[in-house]
């Protein structure tokens, strides 16, 4: 690899006193002390591309090059062909350098809330409660993925939102949210519409709604369940104010994390591998931003 | 009164006709609003780009020339002036030659609506930056063009190297840039298979 060493010391950043994923660290020896660790042998290879200036706002999520992420709670040592940045997870300060092992010590993981919003405040997320879900497209799996896509993150929310299928018109509101196709959605497979959002707790006030693309030889219509669903779910995240996943490849490709990775975290704050079946976990949290414990709101 | 009555629900209505999805969430706030735009993206390669291309050149990017809400009123595009170098392929149909100018239609900006304005940022390609050297794969629209794929078929070139202007979904080999003949080897082959 033709880079050279980045010394880098992480500073992370405690999400368990956090009110918000984006509010400044707490002592981390404090919160190292607080954990009985247990080595866990590394399962993560990759390749360094880059080491960014870390700061409490880049830490996001252990990124692995070229491979699914792999990582579970506790210490691990990487090689030098690894690299840690971008990341939500609590790490241990550490000395990188490109050609030695290093260690880092995962300690736990919220979601990468995403933080260029509509508003100034809180990211973009849905109200707390049974938000319905509606669309007037039929056939080519629709109704499936749907389905699918809603039970799972129902199944992972605790209850604290509520996706609720339904065949009726919504009609409009935060508690609804409007499937249709829209030329609009160029460039990508699915987006979500805009809307608005209180300035300051972020709840969105306006309509909600999830735009696929129609018009060009790829419309959603060729997407197959697994896909439809997987986009579909990707979409709902976003409106939870969840972040895409960090490997800035496919949205819209079944082979990738549904959203950031933390994502990816189990309610006992363990990193699963990808796949459709690992959703947001939401154990010891709160919706909206506040506080979180392991990993998930 | 009748009349006045009569002048107003005209009115109304016209404005409802005129009325675009951003415009009305703007009336509605009554102030100025951003939005980001995280489209799904999807993995591209230069095959699928250079399929859609009606044309792929050289090019400096050149001044802002203004935004608009789109015709279909969902979204904003900037229009700059795009000073064209040399031209890698044209399509049959194509009249643009190197040394002249266009105007590349780009997703985002801020546009005017209702006495405020309306931003839309898209997470995939920020603004172009005047005076960067660019290759362009573009689609045409009308007498505008458009990037290929909206955020992908657009490369800044630096000392030789060509790298993808998206932040976001592009072939993996292509990440942190290369060189540019091999991409120019790539376009020829895809132009290639296109031909046939």
């Amino acid at each position: 690899m033709g880079l050279p060493p980045k010394p880098l010391a992480l500073r992370p950043r405690s999400c368990e006193s956090a009110h918000d994923p984006l509010a400044q660290p707490v002592s981390f020896e404090r919160r190292q002390r607080a954990e009985n660790v247990k080595l866990e042998p590394a399962r993560s290879r990759g390749q360094v591309e880059s080491f960014p200036q870390a700061d409490e706002r880049n830490l996001k999520v252990l990124k692995f090059t070229n491979q699914p992420y792999d990582v579970t709670l506790g210490e691990h040592t990487l090689t030098s062909l690894s690299y840690a940045s971008d990341t939500s997870c609590n790490l241990t300060p550490m000395q990188f350098t490109q050609d030695v092992p290093f260690k880092v010590n995962v300690l736990n993981c919220v979601p990468d809330f995403a933080t260029e919003e509509v508003t100034s405040g809180r990211p973009a997320h849905l109200p707390a409660g049974t938000v319905y879900v509606y669309t007037a497209l039929t056939g080519d799996h629709m109704s499936d993925a749907i389905e699918d896509a809603t039970n799972k993150w129902n199944a992972v929310l605790g209850g604290t939102v509520t996706f609720e299928p339904t065949d009726t018109d919504c009609v409009s509101g935060p508690n609804c949210i409007r499937i249709t196709e829209n030329v609009a959605v160029t460039g990508g497979c699915a987006r979500t519409a805009p809307t608005t959002a209180n300035s300051e707790t972020g709840v969105i006030t306006g309509n909600v709604g999830i735009w696929l693309r129609v018009g060009e030889e790829e419309g959603w219509r060729t997407y197959g369940l697994n896909t439809l669903t997987y986009v579909l779910a990707h979409e709902l995240g976003h409106h939870l104010g969840l972040d895409d996943h960090d490997d800035e490849s496919d949205y819209c490709s079944t082979t990738h994390s549904v959203m950031s990775s933390p994502m990816l975290c189990e309610p006992t704050g363990i990193i699963a591998n990808v796949g459709i079946d690992n959703w947001l976990p939401v154990k010891n949290s709160s919706y909206g931003g506040a506080t979180t414990q392991t990993c998930g709101f | 009164m009748t009349l006045l009555l009569a002048l107003s629900l005209f009115a109304s209505a016209l404005l409802s006709q005129d009325e675009t999805y951003l415009g009305q969430l703007v009336r509605k706030e009554g102030k100025s609003l951003e939005f980001v735009i995280r489209p799904a993206v999807e993995w591209q390669s230069i095959d699928k780009l250079v399929a859609k291309s009606d044309l792929i050149a050289f090019a400096t990017v050149g001044t802002a020339l203004g935004a608009s809400i789109t015709a279909d009123g969902n979204d904003v595009r900037t229009d700059y002036r795009i000073q064209l170098k040399e031209i890698v392929f044209a399509s049959d149909t194509e009249t643009r030659a190197a040394d002249s100018e266009l105007t590349l239609s780009q997703l985002g900006g801020t546009a005017p609506v209702a006495g405020h304005t309306v931003t839309t940022k898209h997470v995939p390609l920020g603004p172009l930056e005047p005076g960067s050297n660019v290759l362009l794969l573009l689609r045409r629209v009308d007498e505008k063009y458009r990037i290929v794929n909206e955020y992908f078929g657009i490369f800044v070139v630096r000392e030789g190297i060509a790298t993808p202007a998206s932040t976001n979904a592009f072939d993996q080999t292509y990440r942190s840039g290369k060189p540019l003949p091999d991409v120019l080897n790539e376009i020829s082959a895809a132009l290639a298979k296109r031909k046939k």
